[in-house]
Parts: C-alpha cells; structure tokens; sequence
C-alpha cells in the first residue's frame, strides 16, 4: 500500500458530465501532485470542486457512479475525507462512538480505543463532549468531530472540503494549527474560500474557473503575485480582497429610533431546558445586527426565537406589539443555517416563487422578482435542477433568494455568507443591504468579524458562560455609525 | 443480480426505518378502528407491508424488500410496539412474501401490478401466520371470508398502489436517478 | 427509551436476553391454558416494575395496553362464535362459553407478547444489540452498521419534521397553509431527503475505510455468569408459574383448544 501512495496523484484529459446536466463539469483537466505536497484548491462557488475532491479521494466512483473518463488517473488507496456538509458523515449516536468508528476500521484493538478518543477529542476540543448525542451538536461542533474521526483513520492523503466554514475563528485558527502539526508528513489538499488562516501550510494553489476549467496550478507566491486579477475575477477571499471592489460595502447611516423587536427576560428552550436568557434587548427599525459568538453559544438558537419557532418565556414585542407565530411570518423570515432544511419545491425556480405564489403575486411581477434574484445570485443556468444536486455555495444562495423574494421587513439570517466565495458574499450583502435602504430591519449571524464591520450598525457578541450563568448574553461592542 | 453495496443497504433501511415510525403510529390506529366492527381493521392492515415495496421501488435489487420489510419491524419494535417481539416473525414473512412476487419478475418490472402483487403476496404471508397462531380457522364462514377479503384488499390498495404512488414522488425528486448514476449515453457524450 | 436506573439485567448479553425473549415468545405460541398466560403476566409486570430500571411507571402505557387486551377480549368473542354452550346471540353474532375463553386467551397472550417485547427493548441498548449480532451472530456488517445508524434515525426524523414544519412557516409569508398540503410538503421531501443523506453518509463511510473486511468493535460483546443467571431465573419463573396455575387455577378450564 505505502509503495502505491509514494506515487503522487495524476490526472490526464478528464471529463466528467454529471447526469442530466448539459454541461461537461470538466473538460480536458490535467494535472500533477507529488507526495507530501500540500494543496490549496480554490475558484468560484459550483465551480467542480467538491467534485474534484470526490473524484481524487475515489468517492467518484466507489459511492457516487458519475460519468467520467481520463486518459490517465492515478489516484491513493490510504485516503481522509472531511465532508462539506457537517450533517450526513456521522453514522453512529455518541460522539466517542463515532470516532471510535474509524478507529474500528484501522483495526485499533478496542482496549486501546478509549485513551485514543480521549486525545483525538482534547485535540480538536471536544473534550467534553464525548459521551454527547451528535445530533444535539451545534454545526460548528460536528465539523470538529469530523476533523478528529479524520485524524483517528491516519490515512496518507487528507482531503478538506472547507472544514472550518461553520467554525468560529477562533476555533478556525485551532484547527489549521493542529491541521499543520499533525499532517505534516501527509500530502494535503485542501478547499477553501477564505484562504489567509491555510496559506502559511500551503505549497501550491490550484484555481479553478466557474465552468470547471484550470486556470492556474503553480506556487502559491506566484500564483499570489501574478494572478491576482483572477483571484479576485472567481471571488477569492483573501486578506484585503475586499479593497478590489469598486465600491466597497460600509454599514448604512440610519436616523430611525423606532423599536423593531423589544425584548426583556426573554428566555428560550430546547428539550425543555433554557438554553438561553436575553436580560433586555432593543433593536431599532432598520437596523443591521451582527451576532458573533462561539460554536454552540446559542446564535441559532436565538434567531428561531425570535421567529417564534422556540418555546420562550417571557415577552418579545415586535413594533411595540405582542405577535404570534404565524403573524410574525408575515413581516419576518428566517434563513435556517443548513440550507437542506428549507427546500421544499422540485426545483430552483419553484423554490424561489413558493412564497410569492402563496401571498398571490400577480404574475408579471413575480417573474420579473424570480429572474431578477436568479441573476443576482448567478443561479440563472441552474434554475431547472432540483435544489439539493447545487453545490453546497449555491444551496445557501438559493435560500437566502427564496427568503427573501417577498422583502419581509425583518430578515434573520443564520451564517447567510458561509461556503461562500467572495462575489457572491458580496451580492449575498449587496442584495441584503438593498433591502436594508428601503426599510428592513437585518439580524445576520457570522463568524467573520471583518465582514460584519463593513456592514453592521451594531455588533452582539454571545458568550457561552455567561449564557450558563443565565446572565445577559449579550453586550453592545460599538454603535458604528459611518458617512 | 448484483449484490447488495452499502449504499443500497443505508438508503434500504433508511426507507425501512421512516416506516418503521409510521408502522408504530399505526398500531393505536389499527386497534381504535377495532371497534368500529365487522373487521373494518383490516382494510388498514395492508400499510404494514409498505416499507418492502417502497424499498425495492428505490433500489430494484433482489433482497431489498426481505430486508426492509424486517428492518421497519425493528424499528417498530424499538419504539415500542404493541405487538412485541411478534412483529419480527410477522415483519420476515410479510418480507418473503413481496419477495416472491419480485422474484416472479426476475426483479425487473416496477409496475404498478407487480407492487400490487406483492402487497398481495405480504398480506397473504400474514394470513398464514394468523392461522397458525391464532383461532382465525375457527371463525364462522362468513365472518372468515370477509376478514381474509377485507385484508387482501387492504394490502393490495394501501401497499401496493400507495407504496407505488409514494416512490413516484420521490423519484420526482430526482434522488433515484443520482442513486443509479448515469446512462449509458451520458457516457457517449464525455467523447464529444 | 430512556431508562433511568441499570439493573443487572442491562448486563445480560443482548443476544441471550434475545435468544430467551423469543424462547418464551415461542413457548406462549404453544401454550392453551389461559391460567398460566395469567401468572406469566403478573410475573412479567413484576418484573418490568423492578428490573426495567424505569423510574417512573408509565400508568398511561399500562393503560393503553389493558385497554388492547379487552378490545381484544371483545373482539373475539364475537368472531369466535362456534360452540355448544351459547350465553347469548343477536342474529349472526353469537356469544359462547367457548368463545369468551378463548377470547380471554388471545387478549392475555398478546398482552404478554407485548411486555415481552418491552422489557426487552428497556434492558436492551439497541446500540449494544447490533454491536453483538455482528460479532457473534454472523450479522453482515454493512447490516449492522446501516441498522446502527437506522435507530439514529429515528430521533432525526421527529426532528426533520419540526423543522419541516418550521421551514413551511417561514416559508408560507403568513398565509395558512392546509394541513394536507403540510402533509404532502413534508412526507415527499423528508422520504427524499433522507434517502439522499443516506447515499452521502454511504459514501463518507466508506472513505473512512469502511469495509467487510475484519475489524475491530469498540463495544465488546461478552458472555459471562450473568447470562447463564438470567436464563436459570427464567426457567425459575416459569416453574414458580407452572405450581401456581396447577393448584390455583384462574380460568375453570386449561386448554382453549380443546373445549
Ligand atoms: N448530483 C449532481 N447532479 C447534477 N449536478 C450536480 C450534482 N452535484 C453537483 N452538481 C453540479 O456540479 C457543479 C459543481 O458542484 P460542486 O459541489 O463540485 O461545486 P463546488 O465548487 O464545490 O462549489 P461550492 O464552493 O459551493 O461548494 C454545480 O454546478 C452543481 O450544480
Ligand atoms: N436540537 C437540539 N437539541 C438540543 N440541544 C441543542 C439542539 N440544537 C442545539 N442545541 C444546543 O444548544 C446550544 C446552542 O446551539 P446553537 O445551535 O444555537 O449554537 P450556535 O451558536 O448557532 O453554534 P454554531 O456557531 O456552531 O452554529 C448548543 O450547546 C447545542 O449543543
Ligand atoms: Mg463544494
Ligand atoms: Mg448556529
């Protein structure tokens, strides 16, 4: 097996076609990975390159039979995979279980087991959560307990298909830290959008264009120095990638003092726990709200709250008023974080019209709403496909677009820009802030304190252990107001 | 026939275990129409034979429908049947019997007569089971002949044809075909 | 379910407790006299009440289940209608001597079927079943482990539908949404939605080396005294109920069939 993997990856003219699309994903891709590199793989969101990595790590054509041919193809045996989505790659109930699955398939003797998971899961800081239910973890949580089933199978090659996008940042750091210690042997290929925290690991970058093709797969200092225009072309996020705009976003001056949604000893559960007490919170009219927090600080948990969907104790007035649940939907939406959850029409087109067919748009103007998000979010060529065959960038446009055809005058939205590239984060706030100017008020959870600073009037942070302390959760960092 | 692969096995107990929950919700219904008399009951026995039938519509293999049929029995048993460790046998023979009527077909017709043949074939297993068990060979002609009528029809109508119907709508959905990837003409067009 | 308290019987080995469970299953199946069905199933209470290591008895699910058994009781004694000694007759529908034990017998046997299955499943982690039946009963892997995550499932799909529920109230902008179309939005999706996560959850096992191959088990399954104890106290059971319904007989007759 060692022998086969000191042989490095090719790949010679692939095609790839996915069935019933019609399109070639790829078309004539070539290229060269030497053992022991480590591989930074970017471009655009439905760009290929979940794809990619499914084809490399063998998953095309082991569990996924899609059309493919290539001239040559040498691919490893000893292969890891953290999967992009954090929900379908647990198969057991606990956490400790779950690691202890990979640990099973290397044949480790099961008396040694537990010492393991213990170290794998102080790694990845999930120490505590060893003997939890997987489903009881927040998104955050599961994309660390995927990282350590990954460090648990020790394979040769190590795929990450952005593993760290529902992580914290701090919790980001940690990862690519113990990333760098413990894979320093292994070749390493990695998919990211935001790719200053994995530069310093990486060798060489890969840059795909949004049809699939390779634009340029070289050093990363050149590939830095002299393709920055492609870069920000396909929307990578890099350090000051925000600068290339022409216009850059800044938060929006606001005059209004008019309470949106009111709150004072506002208490939500889960299960019949609180798992969250709000002491007193104000939020004006037009407003845009960050909310930044750790994994697992409750940010989820507060938004469904606030739609209604929790049980709660307490009052939440909304323009001054008592609402109920199926009342609230008519001035609110909810952008859920795991976009799977929110499909329920056979296509993206049909997805996006739903709610504007049920509050009886007439016709005209719902197309024209429909073509003009479809554009806006570039979902225009996949408009007739089923929502869940998009990539996982796409999906959570698609949501966002189907959230908020009908301009609701509160938006919340759960992690709106992860798995994003830059463009599209860009329109995802664009369209955002569009709504914003014309009188919506926008509650949007982030892990990225940079981007919140170029759009939010104001920033909540939560924090888990006052939370625990059933204390106030959240503390006012600055009121931002800029020209 | 191809083996079973892990896949078909997840996505077959996956199906299974859905109606394992509707097979345990249907227990307090089947015993409130009870009452209602002259064997009404049976008429809505037949939803306990739809796990094989949906199954085997997804995948198309042979084993499928044995193995969901047996599957959906466990889930059902964990969840706290009414009937106890019973429904394993009765969830293993009502799996053979939609076997049988696949394998008729040498598991290559998915029409809607082959689903009905094999609820049929379910409800029939069951009948056998009856007997056995209980004092059903007892029971006046009359009072035989409806019970034995009512339930075939039952399975036939609520397994067979629902079951059909239910895997229409998700093949519309698009996952099956991903399921059994692409067609041989996918494959001509990488050439062009 | 959730069980509060172990017992020693949640040490007894998933299989042998299985393997006794469907013994007794099978030997109810032969069994005519409807006195023994009667001690058996005090026994079986008693036992559910301290070994199931259940805190809180669940009055409601006694309940449900003892109104089953006259449902059944009922039930049978109509359908049963064939014998000599008729208590009572209303056109086609006649009552018998014969019928009303027979009808006795049917409602206590499926009553004892069902606490059979009870107890089993409250001293039973499924978790640990699988784990044994595919180290010592020759269960296919690839069975074993979908059937592990199957029983994750269960949970998941309450949840799904919550969520389901709750995307449809997002979604709907305030307008009221029926409850057949509820129905349709949901069951359709769900049904397809895991059927997809299943193939992706497949192929994620399988890139973590999944295979038929030989492997190791994090939860052993160990045989020990406690196995043998556990039948031992099952054979005791049954001798204590066998003395009790041969000298104090609940039901004037002891054998249905033959009456
Ligand atoms: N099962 C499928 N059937 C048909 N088309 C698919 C399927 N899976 C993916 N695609 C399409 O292939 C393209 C590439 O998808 P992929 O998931 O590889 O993109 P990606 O580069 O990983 O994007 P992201 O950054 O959003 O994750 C997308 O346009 C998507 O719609
Ligand atoms: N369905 C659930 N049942 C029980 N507990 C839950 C559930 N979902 C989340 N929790 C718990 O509630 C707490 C808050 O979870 P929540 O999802 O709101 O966190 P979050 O701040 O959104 O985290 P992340 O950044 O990872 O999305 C966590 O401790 C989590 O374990
Ligand atoms: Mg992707
Ligand atoms: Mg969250």
């Amino acid at each position: 097996m060692r022998s086969k993997d000191n042989i490095g990856i090719t790949v010679k003219n692939l095609r790839l076609k996915y069935p019933g699309t019609s399109r070639k994903q790829f078309d004539k891709l070539s290229f060269r990975i030497e053992p022991g590199e480590k591989i930074l793989i970017v471009g655009p969101s439905g760009g290929g390159k979940s794809t990619l990595l499914q084809l490399l790590s063998s998953i095309i054509p082991r569990s996924y039979s899609v059309p493919f041919k290539a001239d040559e193809l040498v691919l490893p045996t000893s292969t890891g995979v953290v999967f992009q989505d954090p929900d379908s790659q647990f198969c057991m109930n606990l956490v400790c279980e779950e690691v202890a699955f990979s640990l099973e398939n290397n044949r480790v003797p099961a008396d040694e087991m537990d010492r393991i998971i213990l170290e794998l899961l102080s790694t990845v800081g999930l120490r505590n959560f060893k003997e939890q239910p997987i489903r009881t973890l927040s998104g955050g949580q599961k994309q660390r307990l995927a990282i350590a089933c990954l460090l648990a199978s020790s394979p040769s090659y190590v795929f990450l298909d952005e593993p760290t996008a529902m992580v914290d940042e701090k919790g980001t750091k940690d990862i690519w830290e113990s990333v760098q210690k413990v894979w320093d042997q292994q070749t390493v290929i990695i998919v990211e959008h935001k790719i200053h925290l994995v530069l310093p690991f990486i060798d060489r970058i890969l840059l795909l264009d949004d049809k699939g093709q390779l634009v340029v797969f070289d050093k990363k200092e050149k590939v830095l120095r002299d393709y920055k225009e492609d870069l920000v072309r396909f929307g990578i996020w890099y350090e000051d990638s925000w600068k290339h705009y022409i216009d850059p976003l800044y938060p929006l001056h606001f005059e209004s003092t008019t309470n949106m949604i009111e709150s004072e000893s506002y208490q939500v559960f889960r299960n019949k726990k609180p798992i969250l007490t709000i002491k007193d919170m104000t939020i004006f009219h037009q407003e845009w709200i960050g909310i930044i927090g750790e994994n697992g600080a409750g940010k989820s948990t507060l938004l469904e709250a606030i739609m209604g969907l929790l049980p709660t104790k307490g009052e939440l007035l909304l323009e001054n008023k008592v609402y109920k649940r199926l009342d609230r939907a008519v001035m609110m939406t909810l952008v859920f974080q795991n976009p799977e959850m929110q499909f329920l029409q056979p296509t993206v087109k049909k997805e996006i019209e739903y709610t504007l067919s049920l509050l009886g748009w007439e016709e005209n103007a719902k197309k024209y709403r429909v073509e003009e998000l479809l554009q806006q979010f570039s979902l225009d060529h996949v408009k007739d496909m089923p929502p869940y065959q998009l990539s996982l960038g796409q999906k959570k446009g698609l949501v966002i677009a189907s959230c908020i055809a009908h301009r609701p005058s509160i938006v919340l939205a759960d992690e709106p820009t992860f798995g994003q590239d830059a463009l599209n984060t860009r329109e995802i706030l664009l369209a955002l802030q569009e709504l914003q100017k014309n009188g919506t008020t926008i509650i949007m959870v982030c892990h990225d304190q940079s981007l919140l600073d170029r759009v939010a009037t104001r920033i909540y942070k939560m924090d888990q252990s006052t939370i625990s302390e059933n204390k106030s959760n959240r503390e006012d960092c600055n009121k931002r107001v800029i020209l | 026939m191809k083996k079973l692969t892990l896949t078909d096995i997840l996505v077959t107990v996956t199906i299974a275990f859905g109606f394992g929950v509707i097979y345990k919700l249907w227990g307090p219904l089947y015993y409130s129409v009870k009452p209602l008399g002259i064997h009404l009951d049976q008429l809505i026995y037949g939803m306990w034979f739809i796990a094989a039938i949906v199954a085997f519509a997804i995948v198309k293999k042979a084993g499928v429908a044995f193995l969901a049929e047996l599957a959906a029995s466990s889930g059902e048993l964990i969840m706290g049947s009414e009937f106890g460790l019973e429904v394993l046998l009765y969830g293993a023979l009502q799996g053979v019997g939609a076997e049988l009527a696949f394998a008729l077909f040498k598991y290559k017709s998915e029409s809607v007569m082959v689903m009905a043949l094999a609820g049929l074939f379910s409800g029939v297993a069951s009948l056998l089971l009856d007997f056995f068990k209980g004092y059903i060979g007892e029971l006046e002609l009359w009072n035989l002949l409806l019970f034995i009528g009512l339930r075939l029809m039952g399975s036939i109508v609520l397994a067979g044809i629902l079951g059909y119907a239910i895997a229409r709508g998700i093949e519309s959905t698009g996952v099956t075909a991903s399921l059994h990837g692409g067609t041989k003409e996918d494959y001509d067009a990488l050439e062009r | 379910m959730e069980t509060t308290r172990e017992t020693w019987v949640h040490r007894v080995n998933p299989i042998s407790k299985l393997g006794i469970s469907v013994l007794l299953f099978v030997c109810l199946l032969f069994l005519h006299n409807p006195s023994i069905l009667f001690y058996i199933l005090i026994l079986l209470l008693l036992n559910i009440l301290l070994l199931s290591g259940q805190s809180i008895f669940r009055f409601s699910f006694f309940y449900y289940h003892f109104s089953l058994f006259l449902f059944q009781l009922a039930r049978s004694m109509i359908l049963f209608g064939q014998g000599e000694n008729i208590w009572w007759q209303f056109g086609l529908i006649k009552i018998s001597e014969e019928s009303f034990y027979r009808g006795i017998h049917i409602g206590l046997r499926a009553l004892s079927f069902a606490l059979i299955g009870f107890f089993f499943i409250l001293t039973t982690k499924p978790t640990r079943l699988f784990y044994s039946l595919m180290q010592s009963a020759r269960l296919p892997y690839k069975v074993g482990y979908s059937l592990l995550s199957g029983v994750r499932l269960i949970p998941q799909l309450f949840n799904q539908f919550q969520q389901m529920r709750k995307a449809i109230i997002v979604r709907s902008g305030g307008s009221r949404v029926s409850a057949v179309e509820q129905m349709k939005l949901i069951m359709i999706p769900i049904l397809a939605g895991n059927i997809r996560n299943a193939h992706r959850l497949a192929a994620a096992m399988e890139a973590k080396g999944f295979t038929e191959d030989k492997r190791t088990f994090y939860y052993s399954d160990d045989y020990s005294k406690r196995d043998v104890y556990y039948l031992l106290y099952a054979i005791f059971c049954f001798v204590i109920v066998s003395i009790l319904s041969t000298y104090y007989p609940i039901f004037p007759i002891d054998n249905v069939m033959r009456l």
